[in-house]
């Protein structure tokens, strides 16, 4: 079986690419308006949205980056992922119940809506689409790359395919990304994210087991090994010390409430009670697929250092690297696919949220109405984002090469900078005031973007993102409480005293 | 309401403000546990605040104070046994990882699981009762009716027949 690793790999990665098409064929007869495109009708299952939700959260990001990340700087990155039980809870208390009935109340089909109902102020509605369609370029340009790259390493092994370039293996995978999101629009999306959910969290368990093969004394034998050589590396704060993991911590937990592409899913479920189903799901399933994030990095840490193989060219070959070296065939190709899940179902629910943004948000606000016949509107505009996200993909490609774990670390602090006082506190307190809201979506731009643009390193590892949420918020609050509160529409009103 | 608003502006102040010290000055081990502990309380302190100021009952002040203790505690052991590490440069193991680390991964994903069990278990009691479902769906006949008036207003002959 060895002698076809790379043919089993293809195998997975082709029937799971098949999968995709038959469900958007499929999706595409129950996608019959523009709600049904956006928001599935507001009528899924709690299984289906909480694997929605788990499968957006990981990330290419989270199946590459993250072990990268283990193996180059230790547990440091490991905050990110401890955090998750209160980044779920947190999400699940400040947003999911509230947008879910603003949703119902006011027919919203994007968090866009959701915002103009709430503050009732073009500026802030106008601010937010444009924040998303931003942030989705770059994050939906990050995960076109990444996908591309990982097809391009598993058809190059084979002989037939070998020197394929980059740029055919972008068109193959965006090309089925963009047919099941077309087709379907969210509910082909949802619905992939269900298996692809699935796919991800048996391939966490089964990495761990795997990887607890690899050494005679298990997981505790790459630990001492590595705590033998460095012994930060393996401690809980890593080789980049204190700030940048509480950051993290600081970043990511509060941040999950604010990532536009999860708390949309929370207008989509059926049922409002169906959310105390919704949240454990989502976080047991969560849970086990980041498995893989903290065994893979692990194990291939004390692998080099124990000389069994070479230093890793980069630190995002860590993931690739274990599986063709110490993962059985099947298990290879069952990851595989499970790293195509992971980034196409991130991917699927950006292009959703952007067309959203686009199609519907932009010309409600700055016109008073969305694009005529939106339906047919959202499957243009997802055939265009999806071609300009590629375009921006291959000109990263070539002129930025930095590592796929940092842009995505970037992309979720945008959001949470922008998001969570505007929308998790918004949604909560009544006197959240819209000027507040604009000055707070302005501060978190300025800084993110600032220190990205300006190269500005801070000391000791605290992490632009940090300042960026902390900036936000307390402008959020300062102003907010500065000004004479105003007055919400009587529905909104009686929405936030439940 | 505004009260927790403050509360929150002034945790987050004092958040940013420790962080400048430390940027400032190096980050110390008492003034990383500040640090943290103060994250922590905003943390659990805005779980608290989504909940209506009616729903916010003395039992749920305790389960709330409860989770604060819980997560504080676990990040205080983390601390202290990191400390120890730095001191002796031995660690003992738990299911593979340095007892330190170990509290890292699980112990803050777990301690943090009472907060998942106040939203499960108390869905009825905190988050959306019984009342509150009968009210919001009072909320939704009104905006459809409300909705449907203004389409008769703005259109006189859709509903003629």
């Amino acid at each position: 079986m060895e002698a076809y690793r790379a043919e089993i790999t293809l195998a997975f990665v082709t029937v799971y690419m098949l999968m995709c098409v038959v469900v958007g064929v499929w999706a595409m007869r129950r996608t019959h308006s523009a709600g049904d495109f956006f928001v599935a009708g507001r009528g899924l299952g709690p299984m289906v949205i909480a694997f929605a939700i788990f499968s957006s959260t990981l990330s290419g990001f989270g199946f590459v980056g993250g072990p990268g990340l283990v193996y180059s700087s230790g547990m440091s990155s490991v905050w990110m992922i401890c955090v998750s039980t209160f980044g779920y809870a947190l999400g699940f208390f400040l947003v999911a119940k509230r947008i879910r009935m603003i949703a119902e109340v006011r027919e919203a089909v994007s968090l866009p809506d959701i915002v103009s109902a709430r503050y009732d102020s073009r500026t802030v509605t106008v601010l937010t689409a444009l924040t998303i369609v931003l942030g989705v370029m770059g994050y939906l340009a990050t995960q076109i790359l990444a996908m591309a790259v990982v097809l391009q390493s598993v058809l190059s092994a084979l002989p037939m395919f070998e020197g394929i370039g980059l740029v055919t293996c972008i068109a193959i995978s965006a090309s089925v990304l963009v047919f099941y999101c077309v087709t379907g629009g969210i509910i082909a999306s949802v619905y992939t994210d269900l298996f692809q959910g699935a796919i991800m969290a048996v391939s966490g368990v089964l990495i761990l087991v795997a990887a607890a093969q690899v050494f005679d004394g298990g997981i505790q034998e790459a630990s001492e090994i590595i705590f033998a050589d460095e012994p930060e590396a393996i401690m809980p704060f890593g080789t980049l010390g204190f700030m940048t993991c509480l950051g993290w911590f600081f970043v990511f937990g509060l941040g999950l409430a604010g990532q536009p592409h999860l708390i949309t899913k929370m207008m989509m479920n059926r049922k409002i009670s169906d959310n105390r189903t919704i949240l454990p799901l989502s976080l047991v399933a969560y849970a086990l697929a980041a498995l893989l994030w903290l065994s893979i990095g692990v194990v291939m840490k004390a692998v080099v250092i124990d000389g069994q193989i070479d230093p890793l060219a980069a630190s995002d070959l860590a993931a690739p690297s274990f599986l063709s070296l110490f993962a059985h065939p099947l298990l290879a190709g069952l990851v595989f696919a499970a790293l195509f899940a992971a980034i196409m179902s991130t991917s699927d629910a950006f292009l959703n949220i952007g067309v959203a943004a686009i199609v519907h948000d932009i010309p409600k606000a700055l016109r008073g109405r969305s694009l005529g016949n939106e339906l047919n509107a959202a499957r243009i505009w997802t055939v265009l984002l999806a071609l300009i996200a590629t375009g921006f993909a291959i000109f990263s490609f070539y002129v930025n090469d930095r590592l796929v774990a940092l842009l995505g670390a970037f992309g979720w602090s945008t959001f949470a900078a922008v998001i969570v006082p505007v929308v998790a506190i918004g949604l909560n307190w009544k006197r959240a005031h819209p000027v507040a809201a604009t000055a707070a979506i302005l501060v978190s731009l300025a800084i993110n973007f600032g220190f990205e643009f300006a190269a500005i390193s801070l000391p000791y590892g605290i992490v632009s993102g940090y300042i960026a949420v902390l900036g936000s918020l307390i402008t959020f609050l300062a102003v907010s409480l500065s000004l004479k509160p105003r007055r919400l529409a009587a529905d909104i009103d009686a929405v936030m005293d439940l | 309401m505004d009260r927790i608003a403050v509360a929150l502006l002034v945790g987050f102040l004092v958040i940013a403000g420790v962080a400048g010290l430390i940027a400032g000055s190096g980050p110390s081990h008492l003034a990383v546990t500040v640090l943290h502990a103060i994250t922590l309380a905003v943390f659990v302190l805005l779980a608290a605040f989504s909940i209506p100021t009616h729903k916010r009952n003395a039992a749920l002040w305790t389960l709330i104070g409860a989770q604060y203790v819980l997560v504080l505690v676990n990040w205080l052991a983390l601390m202290a046994n990191y400390g120890e590490v730095a001191r002796t440069g031995a660690t003992g193991y738990v299911f593979g990882f340095p007892t330190a680390t170990f509290l890292m991964i699980a112990g803050t994903a777990f301690t943090a699981l009472p907060l998942v069990a106040i939203y499960v278990f108390g869905f009825r009691r905190f988050i959306f009762s019984h009342e509150d479902e009968a009210r919001f769906e009072a909320i939704v006949r009104d905006a459809r009716a409300s909705e449907a008036l203004q389409t008769d207003t703005l259109n006189p002959d859709s509903g003629a027949g």
